[in-house]
Order: C-alpha cells, then structure tokens, then sequence
C-alpha cells in the first residue's frame, strides 16, 4: 500500500476537481439570482463562435478521463 | 413565490437550471465533505503503489457513464435552445455582445487552458524525476472509492456535453 503521506495529495486533487465545479455551479446560481445570464451560457456561446476549440475542449476532457480511468 | 413563476418555456427552463444547480450544488458538498473526511482519518494509504485501476466498478462501466453524462449535458443544452432561441446565438451577437463580459469570457477559458498546459507540464515534470505524477492520484482515489471518482468524472464529461457539444 502507498505511503500514509500519499493522502495529502489525493485530498488536494478531490478538492481542486469538485471545488472547481462547485465554483462554477455558485457563480452561476449568484449570476441567475441577479438576473443575468449564467457563466453556461457564455461558454456556450464561446462554442457557438469557435466551435473547432470547442470540440478539441471536449476531445481533451474525454482524452483525460479515458487516461484516468481506462486502461489494459 | 407562486406567482413569480411564470408559465413559459424560457422561465420553466430557467426554474428548472436553478433546482438543477442547488441539487447538485448539494450532493457535491456532500461528496465533497465525505471524501475529505475519510482521507482525513485514514491511518494507512488508501490504495496501491503504483494505483490499481480495478476499482470497485469496471473500467467499462465508468467510460459508459461518462459517454452517458456527455449525451446528457448534450440533452440538457438542446431543451435550453428549444425554449430559448437566443442560446443559438454566438459570442458577440445580440445577447452576448457585451464588450466587458465578452473578454472576461475569453480571458477565463484562456487562462483554463493555460491551467490545463500548466499542470500537463507538471505531471510531464513528475515523471521525469520519478515521483508520484497526478494520474496517480486520481487513480488512487479511483482505487479508494470508485463511485464518487466516477461522480466526478461524471460531472466533468457531462458539463463537457452541456457546453461544447452545442445544438444546431
């Protein structure tokens, strides 16, 4: 088994990958109950005007969990 | 409150965001809370040196689900364009003109993808001088507790689908 030492560094990866989206589902909640647009919806947007960056976003984000998770 | 819900596509849609993101906004907390938690009173290490990636759910599943919650975000983003044409529209069209609001989205995926470079450089560093790299980790976690590894990943892939697989 790893090192007890070893957790400190799984605790700051769960905490930066759920952080983040917890992050970004606050901002979106503050941004509709002041009655403007979410963060989505620009992002969304942004994929509308560039959507070749957008499909290489989504390659490299399903390249990643396939790395994480997938392997023979 | 009744009487501020008004019987329209746009603001069902809306009302259904809202719920959809405090839901969420919840079971991540919970999550997120419960996992630190159980690293936090672990007296040994939490998988094997290098990570197993036979967690207690099968690599294949984990994939499917993620494939699942990319066609979900997919799902998600084309019921919001149906009730709200305006979602159609570009970055600096209409809606999404706003000069200010237009550079801070451009700046914050910039620095994203500079995040990303940045930390792809730092697993690249991890590995040539023999320590531990990032995929470690999250195999690691992935070892210690599959479900919610696969909850995260989930999440990602779905937000993915929701965002840059844009409806027509």
């Amino acid at each position: 088994m790893t090192p007890v030492t070893n957790n400190f560094g799984i605790e700051r990866v769960v905490l930066f990958a759920f952080g983040a989206v917890i992050a970004v589902i606050v901002l979106d909640l503050f941004l509709i109950l002041l009655g403007r647009a979410p963060w989505g919806h620009w992002v969304r947007a942004w994929a509308h005007r560039y959507p070749v960056f957008a499909a290489g976003i989504a390659l490299v984000t399903g390249g990643l969990v396939g790395h994480f998770f997938f392997a023979t | 409150m009744v009487a501020l819900i008004k019987n329209t596509p746009a603001h069902r849609y809306m009302i259904a965001s809202v719920v959809g993101l405090v839901a969420s906004l919840i079971v991540l907390a919970y999550v997120l809370v419960k996992a630190v938690y159980a690293i936090g009173i672990a007296n040994a290490g939490l998988c094997h040196d290098p990570p197993s990636l036979t967690g207690s759910i099968s690599q294949i599943t984990v994939v499917a689900v993620c494939v699942a919650c990319f066609v979900a975000g997919h799902a998600v983003s084309w019921a919001g364009t149906r009730s709200r044409s305006e979602l159609r529209d570009k970055l600096g069209q209409t809606a999404w003109s706003a000069r200010r609001a237009v550079i801070v989205v451009k700046t914050a995926l910039a620095l994203f993808l500079a995040l990303l470079s940045a930390l792809m450089a730092l697993e690249a560093l991890m590995l040539l001088v023999g320590i531990w790299p990032i995929t470690y980790y999250v195999r690691c976690a992935a070892e210690a507790n599959t479900p919610i590894a696969m909850l995260g990943a989930g999440i990602f892939t779905f937000l993915a689908g929701r965002w840059f697989w844009i409806p027509r």
